[in-house]
């Protein structure tokens, strides 16, 4: 191999697969879905994805919160003051479809946007 | 040589920002419907979970209603959720007239019965009578306690289909200190009267999701079947592990990851052994059953998460029309013979056997 093919590889070839890595990683259609915040079953806020790394705390009742943290590959719940944890336990979050759920408090996230490979619906 | 790979970055970047296929939306909340958009509707606090109830068809308000109203009242009678007054709920009535023939209404008496039936054909991996054993493991309604050895076998000894009896019409006999706990089909019994009452009511296609528990009704508006993506079994862990496509058919999951507590450094989830009073540990992270009967499906999953791969495996293979992924601690995927052709794996960890 040429000296010149090595460095065409490592400019152009290199970060184009980086970039292809990136954009089908889950980061172009993530970029592009929104979270919807439910609060006790009422819509509270819509936020796009695309905005950036970001926490946002949901209060709940008199003195219920949840953290929730935004971030370039998906959205989780940092820390929460529920009894059960089971919100903060479930990690981080990122097809279209799912949702962030904190049965004590009433807290719901869904995320909106196009589906992945045709998908309906998720299991488990 | 440099030309020759120009071109295939330039070939690939081309693939790469390629086409984008029409896919469905998903939506939240009422929408304007009789366009054939997907409306849905969710509601969370029932069966301990969120549900969401979806179709491309055209239904009124009143109709997701009365599904949620339906749910509701199930939930009430069946006492899966503790809040519950139990004077509302005819389990908690059996359970308190164990020991004498106690009535209860047709419904009931039917479920029973056929609960019976799934412990008889599954060698007592599923077993309702759980209850006493049960209640120790929960806290406020919570599977959070891990219970003393001397307690859980002082209570395995009311534990046991056998002494579930039926000795006339409605009539319902529990032996000395039984309970029953219907929290292992619940959500098997409301999906399938969600789904009647819809098709009850002309509606064509359907997707319900029961907190991960899904029944998908007919097809979609475009004749093709409903994609339905299995989630990894493993609590924080929120990638794909395959897919499967549907049609009149629920996909249902038992697995260790949902609910669980850690004690000593040890995890102990929800889905008890009856034979131990443990948490069931056959090697298994998740049982899938895809049936066209949702009751059967949740039972069959709990039972083929008891019983491991092997036998579970030979269960389901033994039953038309039912079919079942089990995927072990080592994320080897097994599954019926049905399934075998059908089934994407989506997911680099885990393999096909």
């Amino acid at each position: 191999m040429k000296k010149a093919d090595l460095y065409i590889i490592l400019t152009v070839l290199l970060p184009a697969l980086i970039g292809a890595a990136l954009l089908y990683g889950t980061n172009t259609k993530y970029q592009s879905m929104t979270a919807e915040i439910y609060l006790a079953g009422e819509l509270s806020d819509i936020i796009p994805l695309a905005q950036g790394v970001d926490e946002i705390t949901i209060h709940s009742g008199e003195k219920g919160y949840n953290i929730l943290r935004i971030e370039a590959d998906g959205i989780y719940f940092t820390e929460a003051n529920c009894q059960s944890q089971i919100c903060v336990k479930s990690g981080k979050f990122y097809h279209p479809g799912q949702m962030l759920i904190c049965l004590p408090h009433r807290v719901l996230v869904r995320l909106n946007g196009q589906a992945e490979r045709g998908i309906d619906a998720i299991a488990y | 040589m440099q030309k020759s790979i120009l071109l295939f970055v330039l070939i690939l970047a081309l693939i790469l920002s390629g086409c984008k296929k029409a896919a469905p939306q998903f939506f939240f909340g009422d929408r304007d419907s009789g366009r054939g958009e997907l409306q849905s509707v969710t509601k969370d606090g029932l069966l301990g979970t969120a549900i969401t109830i979806s179709t491309y068809d055209d239904i009124s308000d009143d109709l997701f209603s009365q599904c949620f109203e339906t749910i509701s009242a199930l939930e009430a009678r069946m006492s899966v959720n503790m809040s519950i007054d139990r004077a509302e709920s005819e389990i908690s009535l059996l359970n308190d007239n164990a020991g004498s023939a106690f009535s209860v209404a047709d419904d009931i008496y039917d479920l029973l019965k056929l609960s019976v039936y799934f412990s008889e054909i599954t060698a007592g991996a599923f077993d309702i009578s759980i209850g006493p054993v049960m209640e120790l493991w929960k806290e406020d309604g919570h599977f959070a306690i891990l219970p003393s050895r001397a307690d859980i076998n002082q209570k395995l000894n009311y534990v046991g289909y056998e002494q579930i009896s039926f000795p006339d019409k409605k009539m319902v006999y529990l032996g000395e200190n039984m309970k029953i706990d219907l929290g292992a089909i619940a959500k098997g019994q409301a999906l399938s009267l969600v789904r009647d009452i819809l098709l009850g009511n002309g509606v064509r296609n359907a997707l319900l999701d029961f907190g991960g528990d899904i029944y998908a009704a007919g097809q979609k508006p475009d004749g093709s079947n409903w994609r339905i993506a299995i989630k990894t079994p493993l609590a924080g862990d929120n990638s794909l592990v395959c897919l499967v496509e549907v049609a009149d058919l629920c996909v249902m999951t038992s697995g260790g990851y949902e609910r669980y507590f850690e004690q000593g450094g040890i995890k102990y989830h929800h889905i008890l052994d009856p034979a131990t009073g443990y948490p069931a540990d056959s090697g298994l992270l998740s049982v899938t059953v895809v049936s066209p009967d949702p009751v059967w499906a949740d039972a069959l999953s709990t039972a083929g998460f008891v019983m491991g791969m092997e036998k579970g495996l030979k269960m389901i293979n033994g039953l038309a029309g039912y079919e079942a992924i089990f995927i072990t601690t080592e994320k080897e995927i097994y599954v019926t013979d049905g399934l075998r052709e059908v089934i994407t794996i989506l997911h680099p960890d885990y393999s096909l056997r």
